[in-house]
Parts: structure tokens; C-alpha cells; sequence
């Protein structure tokens, strides 16, 4: 513990930050430090089934959340103070402490990054932020079409069966932004593998495994999701595996790329001299030299990915009502799109919110761990 | 360059055998069955088996495979299930309407996209230029069948200025010749903008990128060193320099395009091959499916020719066929 650093600077997160002139990075401290308690006092009711043994697993999950966000706010707190007191630099930083450095700098991105820890955060704690159950039919003949109101509670209206938007909404996220983060991850983790094959061994399995890729970038990726969607039937797996396995032909062709000039490096031929077997020298020195290149390209996919997953549930190919997601309540909106325009409009723009959140952070996070890009463009 | 695209189009039959096979099996293999519809207390047990031989559905696969394509190869693309008609029939309406749509789709998204390109590049860091670039990342981070419903509610419910959807007005019989193209024209406006707006976005982002990039050539300051007008510069040096990479995504936008137009047709109740492909996928319309799938493949592989062809046009430095200086 640092003598100039006083006890409460590291009970109260924030305060201690911005008092040191660092006014940015306390605010944000505090909130993420004063928010998660805010929410946990007020849904105590709720909260406190978890430690009467009543508690449904999604109210475990959000508690596990606030902790963890209390947790990273003393952490990153701590860090902070501890880098003033000694006056550190950036010197001596690695390439991907600089990378994240650069992309908190970048204005757009930083407001990309907000939007999805709201957004995720919202997901996460569905049960503790939402007041209405978003399966629940009350009564059905005064309770449907109401409009958005404060005082009602229902803050973005109900829909036709008089269940609360917000809450679907907020339960929605969790369907669309676990797709997209699990269909890229999928495609990342088979675009990898098959770049790698390609590369490292060339040949007939580089020939094979790139004309396959060839061909499956030829056709419309929708409409081939469409095809084998429509005839497995739509559930939430198929979806994300559908999706990742219709994704990884950029990976593919990334990987191969980059594998095929680091094969010819004099570490790889080290590695090789020294009798190390392929499959450690591929684990080991070739999988992680690629990381950057895979994250980039998984940052600007994701986006489309969840337009993507909307796009089929909105075609009633996703997952099915009553589960709510943010394209199948768009589908339902479009029965009465006058009259209850709230419940089309609402989801929709949580989809345009995500999607351009993802889009702003992917563009940044390519120029941030492209280093020729990096000096064309001084940050903001 | 006969003999370069031949060679293409002769490569690209492999691709179409290889995909329409693939999606053969999958359909085939895949849950459901077309004669489902005939099991219900309304229909004798008898009548889902004699569909099932009507069908040939009771041979073996590989007969069926081979029978599918021997038919497909002479051009003949079977009968209906559903709707008990040759398929050339149930498609044929609507493959025109699909066309017409998408075509105007890229022409739209290529000819802005390149123009907004243009401008965001020559007015490099301006507001302007800011405003482009943001509103491009917001136009593709947007749903398409979403921003379709959202102008439909503005322009056709509220203002009342378009056309909620269909191809024509129900009077459209009814009007003479000069209303009846301004009636299919305003009929087109908002499938035509949500179909082009995603990737007019992508274009511009191209175009400008690769404007940036040729306006730091040398040959670029030679040419305004010699004093040639500004706009000279620009329009014939610049510009058809900065076309080529536009090009090739011109061709990869095709299938985009083609994916775009299943859920706009839906949106805008758009009389389209998108939704006759959803409609045989639900019914196990199995011919439907597989000659939809087969068209929408030979456009992609067209549209990627016709990309490849222009690329050279654009771009003299590419010379197809027998280049002994490449």
C-alpha cells in the first residue's frame, strides 16, 4: 500500500482520481462503482432470493455481475491511483495494452464501448433492472396496445397480448447479443483452424479448404442461412451454428495469409530445427501471432452478424415467440403498425444502437492495432 | 477477352453444379416432407402415399438425384409440388419483378456511393466530410427490413405521399399509359432506397478510401503541376484510378443484394422471387426451391464476371486472356 494514498481512497472508488486532476477516469470510476449499488438497493427485494435459496439462475448470473463490476471499479481504481503516485508512463507498455490505449482515445469508439457495457450490463441484469415479467399475460382486454407512459410503468408500452415492451426488450438483448458473440466466436474458431491447415501444410488441403471457401463466399450468405434454417427448423443453436459456419471464409483467407509469411520466419524455423512436434509449434507460435488479425476481423463482423440474427427472426426463423428477441417483436409490431407504432420502432432502434456500438469499436480497433493506420490518423 | 470470359463461365459450371447439389441433399435430407400436408383426418392415408409416388419421393435418393439432374441439365425443371404447374410457370412472373428491383438496387448504391465517395474525399476532414463518414456507418448499421417499416410508417401511413407496398396501385388498369410508368416508378422509390442503402454506405466508404489514396500519386501533382484544371484532375485522373477496387466490390455486393432483396420483397409485399423461395422452403416445394436457388447462383456467378469483365475496362492495366506480360 502506497503511504501517500489515503484509506478511503481505496474504499470510495472516483473521488481520489478526480481530486488528483485524473477527472475523466474518476467520474467513470465512481459511476461504475455507485451504479451497480444504486441498482442492487433498489431490487433488494429481488436480490435478496439469492441468499434465501429462491432465486432463479438468471438472478444468480446478475448477482455474480454487480460483483463484478464492484470488483473492476476498486481494481481499476486502485491501478489508477497507483500509476499517479508513481508518475508511470506509457513507456515499456506491450502492443496490446497500447492497442487499448489508442482505442480509449478514439472518441467514436469510446461511445461505442459505453453503449455495449449498457447494453450488455441491461442483458445481464434483465431480472434487477426490468419491473414486468416479459412472458406474462395479465389481463389481456385493458392491458394490450398501451402506449409508452411513465406513469402506467410500462415505459415503452405494451404489445398485443399487453406484455411490457421494455422488459422484452431487455430480455431480448440477451438473445441477440449472445448470438452474434457466439456465431463470431464459432466463425473465428473454424476460420482459424482451416486457415492454419491451409497455410501450414499447403497442398492439396490448402487447395481444397480455400476452393471451398471460394465457393461459399460466391453465394448470398443469407440466403444459404435461409435454405438450412428453414429446412433443420429455427432454434436458438441452429441459428448460432448456422451462422458461425457460414462466417469463417474471411478468417480463413486472414489466417492462411498471415501463416504463410510467419512459416517462413527464422522463429518458426528455429522452432522446427529445434524438433519441436506441429502441433505445438502451431499452438504455440503461430495461433497467437495471428490473434490481432482474427480480432479485428471479429469486431467489424459481429455487427452484421446481429443484423443478420434479426433478420431471421423477423422472418420467423429464429427463435421462436413467446422467447422474446428483438426481431421477432419487430415481426409482431407489423401488425398494427399505425396504431401501436412503439412496437416496431423501440426494438429496432436497440438493434440500430448495438450494431452501430460494434461498428464504431470495430472500425477503431482496426486502426488501433493496424500501426500503419496509427500514425495516418493522430488520435482525437 | 471471348476467350477469357468463356473460360470463366466453363469454371463457373462446376461451382453451380457443385452448390446446387449441396443444396439438393441438404433439402432432401433435412426434416419434413411435402406430402405432410396430406396427413389429417381430411384425407385418406392412401392419399399421402400416392403423392409420395407422384413425387417419385418413394425412389432412392441417388435415383432421385439423378433423375433431378439429367431434367435440370435439359433445361427442364420439373413440376411444382404445391401448386401443380411447371416451375418455369410459378417462377417465371416473378423473376422479372426481382430483377428489376435489384438491378435499379445496385445501380442506385454504385452510382451514389461513388459520387458521395468522390465528395467526402475532395472535402477530406470538413464537417462535410464527417457527416458522410458517420452517416455511412449509421446507414449499414441499420436492419433493412426495419428502416423499410420505419419509412413505410412515415411516407405511407402519416404523410401519405407513398405507396405502403405491392408494385402497382389497385386502380393501376384503370390509368393511361404516362400514369401507369409513374405509378410502377413511385411504387419503386422505398424498396429501391432500403435495397440500396446498405451498401451506397459501403461504396462511398470504398471510394473515398481509395480516392485518399490516388490523390498522394505522383502522377496526380504531376498533373496539376502541368496546370491542369482542378476538376480535370480529379474526373479523368483521379476518379478512374480510384474506380477499380470499387469495381471488384461491386461484384461482391451482388449476393448482398440478392440476400437484401428476400427480406425487402417481404417487407413491401414486393411480388418477388424472395418470397416464392420462402414460401416452397416452408412448403417443401422441393423443384421451387432448387430452381430459385439455381438462378440466384447463376446471377452471383454472372454478376461477378460482369464485374471482373468492367474491371478491365476500368482499368487497362488488366489484360485478359493470353497475357505474356503479366
Amino acid at each position: 500500500m502506497d503511504a501517500n494514498i489515503h484509506r478511503w481512497e481505496y474504499l470510495l472508488p472516483g473521488p481520489g482520481l478526480f481530486l488528483r486532476g485524473r477527472r475523466s477516469t474518476g467520474i467513470w470510476c465512481a459511476l461504475l462503482f455507485l451504479v451497480p449499488l444504486v441498482i442492487g438497493a433498489w431490487r433488494w427485494d429481488r436480490l435478496a432470493g439469492v441468499f434465501t435459496g429462491g432465486g432463479a439462475p438468471d438472478l444468480w448470473v446478475a448477482a455474480g455481475y454487480l460483483l463484478v463490476l464492484l470488483q473492476v471499479s476498486y481494481l481499476w481504481n486502485y491501478r489508477e491511483l497507483r500509476k499517479v503516485e508513481a508518475g508511470e508512463s506509457s513507456a515499456g507498455e506491450n502492443e496490446w495494452r497500447r492497442g487499448l490505449r489508442h482505442l480509449w482515445q478514439n472518441r467514436r469508439a469510446r461511445i461505442g464501448l459505453i453503449i455495449l457495457l449498457v447494453l450488455y450490463s441491461a442483458a445481464f441484469l434483465a431480472p434487477l433492472v426490468t419491473t414486468f415479467d416479459p412472458t406474462a399475460q395479465t389481463d389481456v382486454l385493458h392491458m394490450r396496445f398501451l402506449p409508452p407512459s411513465l406513469r402506467s410503468g410500462h415505459l415503452l408500452g405494451t404489445d398485443g397480448f399487453g406484455r411490457d415492451l421494455f422488459s422484452r426488450i431487455v430480455y431480448g438483448a440477451r438473445i441477440s447479443l449472445s448470438i452474434g458473440l457466439l456465431a463470431v466466436v464459432i466463425a473465428a474458431v473454424i476460420g482459424t483452424v482451416a486457415g492454419v491447415l491451409a497455410g501450414y501444410f499447403g497442398g492439396w488441403v490448402d487447395g481444397a479448404i480455400m476452393r471451398l471457401a471460394d465457393l461459399m463466399l460466391g453465394f448470398p450468405r443469407l440466403f444459404l442461412i435461409l435454405v438450412v434454417i428453414a429446412f433443420v427448423g429455427p432454434s436458438f443453436l441452429w441459428v448460432i451454428l448456422v451462422l458461425g459456419g457460414t462466417g469463417w471464409m474471411g478468417v480463413a483467407r486472414l489466417v492462411r495469409a498471415e501463416v504463410l509469411s510467419l512459416k517462413e520466419r527464422e522463429f518458426i524455423q528455429a522452432a522446427r530445427a529445434l524438433g519441436l512436434t506441429t502441433g505445438r509449434i502451431i499452438t504455440r507460435h503461430l495461433i497467437p501471432n495471428t490473434l490481432a488479425p482474427i480480432l479485428v476481423f471479429m469486431s467489424l463482423t459481429i455487427g452484421n452478424v446481429i443484423l443478420m440474427e434479426a433478420g431471421l427472426s423477423f422472418l420467423g426463423l429464429g427463435v421462436q415467440p413467446p422467447t422474446p428477441s428483438w426481431g421477432n417483436i419487430i415481426n409482431l409490431g407489423r401488425n398494427n403498425p399505425v396504431d401501436a407504432w412503439w412496437i416496431s420502432t423501440f426494438p429496432g432502434v436497440a438493434i440500430v444502437l448495438t450494431v452501430l456500438s460494434f461498428n464504431l469499436v470495430g472500425d477503431a480497433i482496426r486502426d488501433a492495432f493496424d500501426p500503419r493506420l496509427r500514425q495516418e490518423t493522430p488520435a482525437q | 477477352m471471348t476467350q477469357y470470359v468463356a473460360k470463366r463461365i466453363l469454371t463457373a459450371i462446376p461451382m453451380l453444379w457443385l452448390g446446387l447439389t449441396l443444396t439438393f441433399f441438404i433439402m432432401h435430407l433435412a426434416p419434413g416432407d411435402p406430402t405432410d400436408k396430406y396427413v389429417s383426418p381430411n384425407f385418406d392415408p392412401a392419399v399421402q402415399q400416392l403423392m409420395t409416388q407422384k413425387f417419385g419421393l418413394d425412389q432412392p435418393l441417388y435415383v432421385q438425384y439423378w433423375r433431378w439432374l439429367s431434367s435440370f441439365v435439359q433445361g427442364d425443371f420439373g413440376i411444382s409440388f404445391d401448386r401443380a404447374r411447371p416451375v418455369r410457370s410459378v417462377i417465371g412472373p416473378y423473376l422479372g419483378n426481382t430483377l428489376i428491383l435489384s438491378s435499379l438496387a445496385l445501380l442506385v448504391s454504385l452510382t451514389a456511393g461513388v459520387f458521395l465517395g468522390i465528395v467526402s474525399a475532395m472535402h477530406r476532414g470538413s464537417p462535410g466530410d464527417d457527416l458522410l463518414t458517420v452517416g455511412s456507418i449509421v446507414l449499414y448499421s441499420i436492419p433493412g427490413f426495419w428502416l423499410g417499416l420505419m419509412l413505410m410508417l412515415l411516407f405511407s401511413s402519416l404523410l401519405g405521399w407513398l405507396p405502403a407496398g405491392g408494385i402497382v396501385s389497385v386502380n393501376h388498369e384503370y390509368l393511361g399509359l404516362g400514369q401507369r410508368i409513374l405509378d410502377r416508378l413511385v411504387h419503386l422509390i422505398l424498396p429501391v432506397f432500403v435495397l440500396a442503402a446498405a451498401s451506397t454506405a459501403s461504396t462511398m466508404r470504398y471510394m473515398r478510401g481509395s480516392m485518399l489514396e490516388i490523390i498522394q500519386q505522383d502522377y496526380i501533382r504531376t498533373a496539376r503541376a502541368k496546370g491542369l484544371p482542378e476538376r480535370t484532375v480529379i474526373l479523368k485522373h483521379a476518379v478512374r484510378n480510384a474506380l477499380s477496387p470499387v469495381i471488384t466490390l461491386f461484384g461482391l455486393s451482388i449476393p448482398y443484394i440478392f440476400s437484401g432483396a428476400v427480406i425487402v420483397e417481404i417487407v413491401f409485399s414486393w411480388p418477388g422471387m424472395g418470397r416464392v423461395m420462402l414460401t416452397s422452403i416452408f412448403q417443401r416445394d422441393y423443384p421451387v426451391t432448387i430452381a430459385v436457388t439455381a438462378i440466384i447462383f447463376a446471377m452471383v456467378l454472372l454478376g461477378n464476371l460482369l464485374a471482373d469483365v468492367l474491371y478491365g475496362v476500368v482499368d487497362p492495366r488488366v489484360r485478359y486472356g493470353a497475357g505474356h506480360h503479366s
